[in-house]
């Protein structure tokens, strides 16, 4: 299974970019692929082979859960029911309860059920856990995307448009960054672990302002010091090393902290 | 039955039922005798709230989607729109008929002698053109505005305006010949409605016919005001907090103007066009409704 993520601030495009995906939005400008097929010219190709989870969930008030699920299963080819049952104990949500009567929370497992059990090779998540409590937003992220992968773990991706970035951090294998609707940094995650790296170093004594050639940004105070690297640690670290530190510790960036210094990343990537 | 047709179904079932009750309630409180010929008060509420009924049955499948918030999810789904336009076709134009035939039906218990069978084939033919028309035109407007209220208003006014519009053309006709004609205007107005509607589906997006906001146009001065920080300093909250309201509706308020300007413009040609006294022709008649 592959997880991309993309996150970014409010107004960056991430649900724009999701729609245009779903052929609900037409791009304005450039070209749009989807499994190598067109969303405007081959929807329905395009669409029973992928799961959309909205942001804002909406459904018929008059359905019960299990005439919803019934009513979403009437457009797919195939419908795991195996996974239905399973998620359906697994939330606690009654089959024969009305739409109307569920919680925003409940709304959304609903909508994720329904999402994942025609087992499709995309599910689009956009902004799934915004409005759950922690719990539930954890139980969401194991339980359905452990259920999703099950399946079949070769042929499944997760798109996710995120403000949670750290909760979706060990999911994701590749991300985008979107600014202003357009792709700020996109690499492996792995990849931007390994070479956004921060190093935190201590001295005895506040050692004046320190000249380090290559570090993307350096934050001091007094006599602790923090500096991004940007696939150069090894050199500053050694550069460092000289200056005899009390205390040296090189650690890889979060997704979090990538995403929130992006704009430094991209600035001086090589 | 298909998922899909059950849910249309129940989607246009209020509007449906309010539609029936539109159209037969009035045969049965209305006195028989002010039922029979189209120059009585009788029979031109029974005509307007058969019209009201199509109407609401012409806002209902997609307005009844947007208003639940359920048009993208509908949309996100792998379906051929023209699927789901075909569905929903189908299911409406089928509670339209019955509409139609509750009203035959009622008429025909109601009135025990029947009028000759040109009389029959006269109302018929009214009644299926009000439907038609009022049908079309909640389609359209409610997937060009996605908002019931504003597809309402549109609903209602444009037949008429459009009646008005060309009802110069054969000012000097005899009463056939303006019939055929308002019928001719009707049907085209259908049939370009219905085309739109579908072409509106097939190309629908996520989002409203503006694209988002509208706003004044920026020459016009509105919002485009720029403030120093020495007048931040002014404390006018009134002024403020009216601007702020005025901002907020204007977009509705430029609706309500129109309106207003649209039955300001159907009353004055209606007084220019013809003698209220004088009695009708159907077709015309619909223009009492304004």
């Amino acid at each position: 299974m592959e997880g991309s993520g993309s996150p970014g601030r409010n107004g960056a495009g991430k649900t724009t970019t999701i729609k245009c995906l779903l052929n609900l939005l037409r791009p304005d400008a450039g070209t749009l692929r989807v499994f190598g097929l067109d969303p405007q010219k081959e929807e329905v190709a395009v669409k029973s082979r992928l799961s959309y989870v909205p942001d804002a969930v909406a459904f018929y008030p008059w359905m019960t859960v299990r005439d919803t699920l019934e009513y979403f299963a009437s457009f797919r080819a195939q419908w795991n029911r195996a996974i239905e049952a399973d998620l359906l104990r697994r939330f606690g949500l009654d089959p024969s309860q009305k739409t109307s009567a569920l919680s925003k929370g409940q709304r959304t497992q609903l909508a994720l059920i329904a999402a994942i059990c025609p087992e499709p090779e995309l599910l689009v998540l956009d902004e799934p856990t915004s409005g759950l409590d922690p719990i539930v937003r954890r139980e969401f992220i194991e339980t359905v995307i452990g259920a999703y992968q099950s399946s079949d773990p070769e042929n499944r991706t997760v798109f996710v448009s995120t403000h949670l970035i750290s909760e979706f951090e060990g999911l994701i294998d590749e991300f985008t960054i979107i600014e202003q609707g357009r792709e700020l940094l996109a690499m492996p995650a792995d990849d931007a672990r390994e070479r956004f790296k921060k190093i935190r170093v201590r001295f005895a004594a506040a050692p004046g302002r320190l000249d380090l050639t290559g570090a993307l940004r350096v934050k001091q105070n007094g006599r602790e010091a923090e500096i991004l690297a940007n696939g150069n640690s090894e050199r500053l670290l050694e550069a460092l090393r000289a200056q005899q530190p009390e205390e040296l510790r090189c650690e890889s960036l979060s997704l979090e902290e990538i995403f929130v210094s992006s704009k430094i990343l991209t600035q001086a990537a090589p | 039955m298909n998922a899909l047709v059950r849910k249309e179904i129940r989607l246009i079932l209020p509007a449906w039922t309010a539609a029936l009750a539109l159209a037969v309630a009035p045969v049965w409180f209305i006195s028989v005798n002010d039922l029979v010929g189209w120059q009585h008060q009788g029979a031109a509420i029974a005509c307007y709230a058969f019209a009201l009924g199509a109407m609401l049955l012409g806002l209902a499948p997609y307005g009844q989607e947007c208003g639940l918030g359920t048009f993208s999810l509908l949309l996100a789904q792998p379906v051929c729109r023209r699927r789901i336009w075909r569905v929903k076709m189908i299911v409406a134009a089928v509670g339209l008929v019955l509409v139609l035939t509750g009203l035959a039906v009622s008429y025909r218990f109601r009135i025990q002698e029947l009028p000759s069978r040109e009389v029959i084939w006269h109302v018929v033919w009214i009644c299926g053109m009000i439907a038609l028309t009022a049908f079309a035109g909640g389609l359209w407007t409610t997937l060009l505005f996605r908002q019931v209220a504003a597809a309402l208003w549109f609903t209602l006014l444009a037949p008429p305006a459009l009646l008005t519009a060309t009802s110069k053309l054969w000012e000097k006709s005899s009463d056939n010949i303006a019939m055929a004609g308002g019928a001719g205007v009707l049907a085209v107005y259908s049939v370009a409605g219905l085309f739109l509607a579908r072409r509106l589906l097939l190309r629908a997006q996520d989002t409203q016919w503006t694209g988002g906001t509208l706003s004044f146009p920026a020459r016009l001065g509105f919002g485009t005001r720029t403030r120093t920080s020495a007048h931040t300093g002014t404390r006018r909250p009134l002024g403020a907090l009216l601007w702020k309201e005025f901002y907020l509706h204007h977009v509705s308020l430029l609706l309500g103007a129109g309106m207003l300007l649209l039955h300001l413009l159907v009353v004055v040609v209606r007084r220019m066009e013809y003698d209220p006294g004088q009695e009708k022709s159907s077709l015309l008649a619909l223009l009492d409704f304004w």
